[in-house]
């Protein structure tokens, strides 16, 4: 049975292919200025197994014959993320604290407490002993401690935001940076250029400035062990070493493809769906 | 006896020259690179329009948001007094001034007599300042000091619900390449009332209990104000060259160390 799970984002959008809750595809593209057109270019993304955004597959893919499939292959459907009202072929949409919540178990059994942080937002969920949501904060009215925050510097700064993470880390001295508002950061990495300050050193000034910031918002629900980040900073390395010294010698557990926990969640709950509706399942004792 | 306040904006640099009661001279530059550079450069222009030398100037304090000294010999005096003592100057019976610049802004109650009892500031967000304005004028590319006169011109507001600049700049950037756009009155009437908004917050923290004075460079734009105003539910008092009034401060603070025998710069 196959289920999908489209994750559409204020920056990004992912979507997942499950064979019976095994990974069969996924791909992402840009979010674009019109959602509807995104939803069908992101599934055209994970049949065809394009990632633009990210260049390589980090996950092993199984070797089958998958360019063929269509949307009504699909048993079921779930989208999320900030467009997830707006996907016209969903079956139904669910928050993505839920979907980042189950789609983080499913990478990282046993997972505690997970950070994402995404384009235009940053989420802390504390996950229960059963795998329930027991508590979660969330930033999506300030753009400071976000992705939006990171790309703003590193257009001032001319750097490819793949990059920013290792630069950060040739760093010899942090400059600081505004820990609050974009803003006044932006204005702060142009007059720190003028001065001829090095890149790398604004960068890890840059990355300070958002690990205080999401380290305290995820602090409000509880950091236990297993910790893990999710989104598009989890690929960030500079970031990643960063909250790693803030969160009392635990250890951050990366998933191995962290920008589509939330699109992973979403097709679970469409496998949930499916089997619920599906004359084959097994009937319910 | 001329003095002379010297305000350090982030944005730009003023100067006011007083001779007595008398404003006779003032300048505006953008600030640059050098904060000291263009403080000089603009006391020589407010120089020049007096006809005074600078051997004339009998006292100097400075002030402003960037924290530079900008000559030794200088004084300085915080940005809450400066604003108080100037908004007091024009207006004395305003007890709270609401100071809005590019990227600061400042709400203060002052007693009867023109002192500092309560201020907040905007430190952490960018939201209640003059921020917005100067992206907008900048997506739009029409001058900032033309946004005021055509906002007036609104026909149905456009609502900005974001209260991050950085998520607002994307949410008015959504309204202009809507099809077909919103006409541009009504996104700036959408944004003065999203700057109002944050400002209002600010003020309602300090309190209002007489009259509320607007100054800094923002209250050259009146949207914003009649925005502001909305919320007072009266018209607020708006000094002449309204972002000219922390320098004025400045210049009062001169004039009294000029008069208890301060040394001349």
């Amino acid at each position: 049975m196959l289920t999908m799970g489209i994750d559409i984002g204020s920056r990004s959008s992912k979507c997942v292919i499950l064979h019976d809750g095994k990974l069969l595809t996924y791909g992402s593209i840009e979010t674009g200025p019109n959602i509807v057109k995104t939803a069908h270019t992101v599934v055209e993304a994970a049949v065809h197994r394009r990632t633009g955004l990210w260049g390589e597959y980090r996950m092993p893919l199984p070797d089958v014959k998958i360019d063929h499939l269509k949307i009504e292959d699909m048993a079921c459907i779930v989208s999320t993320g900030y467009g997830r009202a707006v996907v016209p072929f969903a079956h139904r949409s669910v928050t993505e604290i839920s979907c980042h919540c189950r789609g983080a178990q499913w990478f990282v059994p046993g997972v505690s407490t997970v950070l994402d942080v995404g384009g235009q937002d940053s989420k802390g969920i504390r996950v229960g002993a059963k795998g329930e949501i027991a508590d979660f904060v969330m930033n999506d009215k300030c753009a400071g401690g976000t992705g939006r925050f990171m790309e703003i510097v590193a257009e001032v700064l001319q750097v490819p935001l793949s990059e920013i993470g290792s630069q950060s880390l040739k760093s010899t001295k942090v400059l600081p940076l505004s820990t609050t508002c974009a803003a006044f950061g932006r204005g702060a990495a142009v007059a720190l250029m003028k001065e001829g300050e090095r890149k790398e050193d604004i960068l890890a000034g840059l990355h300070e400035a958002i690990a205080t910031r999401v380290t305290a918002l995820v602090r409000k629900v509880g950091i236990a062990d297993k910790f893990v980040i999710t989104g598009g900073i989890g690929r960030n390395v500079g970031l990643v070493s960063k909250i790693e010294q803030r969160i009392d010698g635990l250890r951050v557990t990366l998933p191995q493809e962290p920008m589509i926990v939330g699109a992973v969640g979403a097709a679970l709950f469409a496998l949930d769906r499916a089997r619920m509706k599906s004359p084959l399942s097994p009937p319910v004792r | 006896m001329a003095v002379i306040g010297i305000d350090l904006g982030s944005q730009s640099t003023k100067v006011v020259i007083l001779e007595g009661d008398a404003i006779v001279g003032g300048a505006s530059l953008s600030t640059g690179e050098s904060a000291e550079t263009e403080a000089r450069m603009a006391v020589q222009e407010a120089l020049r329009q007096t006809g005074l030398k600078r051997e004339d100037l009998k006292a100097a304090v400075a002030t402003g948001t960037l924290n530079v000294p900008v000559t030794a010999a200088v004084k300085q005096r915080s940005a809450a007094s400066c604003i108080a003592t100037g908004a007091y100057f024009r207006f004395p019976q305003a007890r709270t001034v609401l100071y809005v610049g590019c990227d600061s802004s400042m709400a203060i109650r002052m007693s009867e007599d023109g002192q500092v009892e309560d201020s907040v500031k905007n430190e952490r967000c960018a939201v209640s300042s003059g921020a917005l304005l100067d992206i907008v004028s900048r997506m739009l590319e029409i001058p900032v000091e033309e946004l005021g006169p055509i906002s007036l011109q609104a026909t149905a507001p456009e609502r900005v619900s974001s209260r991050c600049v950085v998520f607002a700049e994307g949410e008015i950037l959504s309204f202009i390449h809507k099809d077909p756009p919103v006409p541009v009155p009504d996104v700036l009437a959408g944004v003065n009332q999203c700057i109002a908004d944050g400002l209002w917050g600010m003020v309602q923290k300090v309190g209002v209990p007489s009259e509320l004075l607007l100054c800094g460079g923002l209250a050259r734009n009146v949207g914003v104000v009649k925005a502001i105003e909305a919320h007072l539910g009266k018209p607020a008092l708006v000094p002449p060259q309204p972002q000219y009034v922390r320098a004025l401060g400045a210049a009062l603070f001169a004039r009294q160390l000029q008069q208890e025998g301060g040394t001349p710069c």
